[in-house]
């Protein structure tokens, strides 16, 4: 009788230890994969003298409740993509965990940047964007104002009045990126342009890729991009 | 009666051990798992530009004094921000170099003083704001920043400070920077 007893207690300690094991690991990968962030960026080849970058990036539909997603319109000073870098576009997301919404969690378009000393700065703009609709956003360095601006359609939205240290690009990237390596990333891009300084506004196709985490790029359509995730 | 008490008490224990690993599985999962449309949306078509609602402080809480400022700040910096051993408010009273905070009438004299840049739509630039500098080291996970191609991926971007700018109105996050220091500091060298 207490053999029995011994011996299915033993099966239950085993069964006990095992489903323990394995809420352990999959508490552990859980938390290991909600740290780090990804992105999926297709990134362009031209290599002197980028003034500005523009894209028609869509909406969509972002979910509700995200740390931040986001759709960057970028370009980089130097190649491969290194330096300063100004970006705009899209992004979505409480920056922080349920128990507060610091960022509205409002589809809002924004502005991140490197100053002169190399010091990254964000800008949230509040609002005024609408889902499932296409903007056409970018980033350049105005000649006539000395400055760099970011744009919505044909109106300048945001413009940085101090020197940045740096005038012309190298490198440019458009996709998606969150804070999250395998959370929501939802973007389709099209018609993505460069200018470079003394020239016009060029069509291109990327030519290269990048991604983190749970980050996919894909071309789509004629001349664009979808970048999704996980 | 031994046995069923050793049955009853596996049984219970193995509900309980199931019920922790849906809820690790749904809490980790939650908000994310939103499929993303693999068919393109159709591409613009020529027209005028989706009209812009002017912009209007709404929603959230309004941040009424210094406390409240380091509340909304130190909710921000617990989603963004990792730190040795996290910021509370106790921590920051009892360090009071740690947190400097200012109130400005206009986002727009915030951004002058520490190097933001200017929203053309007046209305965004106008309301008043607090900024909240915390001292410390500290690793970001700020939005935007594309990561230098071909490196590994970075979680976060070690600082010594870090600048929120809080809309009084709301208590929304309006713009931040990886310093704890105003424009003329940095250019400076302090």
């Amino acid at each position: 009788m207490f053999r029995k007893i011994g011996k299915r207690m033993n099966v239950a300690k085993t069964v006990l230890l095992a489903v323990l094991v394995v809420t352990l690991l999959i508490s552990v990968v859980s938390i290991a994969r909600a740290v780090g962030a990804a992105y999926a960026f297709g990134y362009a080849n031209w290599t002197t003298d980028l003034k500005g970058h523009r894209v028609y990036v869509w909406t969509g539909t972002p979910p509700n409740g995200l740390t931040w997603t986001a759709a960057p319109v970028a370009m980089c000073e130097l190649c491969p993509c290194a330096g300063k870098k100004a970006e705009t576009g899209w992004i979505k997301g409480m920056i922080s965990d349920s128990t507060g919404q610091p960022l509205g969690d409002v589809l809002q378009q924004y502005v991140g940047y490197t100053d002169i000393n190399g010091t990254w700065h964000w800008e949230g703009g509040k609002g005024n964007l609408s889902e499932n609709t296409w903007y056409q956003v970018k980033v350049m360095y105005s000649k006539s104002a000395d400055r760099w601006e970011a744009w919505r359609f044909s109106d300048v939205v945001w413009y940085q009045p101090y020197d940045l240290g740096w005038k012309k690009g190298c490198r440019l990237a458009a996709g998606s990126e969150n804070n999250d390596d395998q959370g929501w990333m939802g973007v389709w891009g099209w018609h993505p342009e460069y200018v470079k300084w003394g020239g016009s506004w060029t069509l291109y196709n990327y030519t290269s890729s990048q991604t983190a985490g749970g980050g996919h790029i894909q071309h789509a359509y004629d001349f664009g991009y979808g970048a999704w995730g996980p | 009666m031994k046995s069923k008490a050793v049955r009853y008490s596996f049984i219970i224990t193995v509900l309980v051990l199931l019920i922790t690993l849906a809820a690790t599985i749904i809490v980790a999962g939650a908000g994310r798992w939103v499929p993303w449309s693999q068919t393109p949306p159709p591409p613009p078509t020529p027209g005028p530009p989706p009209t812009a609602a002017p912009y209007k402080p709404e929603g959230g809480e309004p941040v009424r004094n210094r406390d409240e400022a380091i509340q909304r700040a130190l909710l921000v910096d617990s989603g963004l921000a990792a730190r040795e051993q996290s910021l509370t408010k106790e921590m920051l009273a009892a360090n009071p170099d740690m947190v400097i905070v200012e109130r400005y009438a206009t986002r727009q004299e915030a951004s002058d003083v520490y190097g933001f840049g200017t929203w053309t739509e007046p209305e965004v630039m106008s309301e008043p704001v607090w900024v909240v500098r915390i001292k410390g080291k500290a690793c970001l996970s700020m939005p935007g920043g594309i990561p230098d191609e071909g490196s590994e991926q970075q979680g976060c971007d070690e600082t010594h400070g870090v600048t929120y700018v809080i809309s009084q109105k709301t208590g929304y996050l309006l713009a931040m920077s990886a310093s704890a220091q105003t424009r003329s500091e940095r250019l400076a060298g302090d």
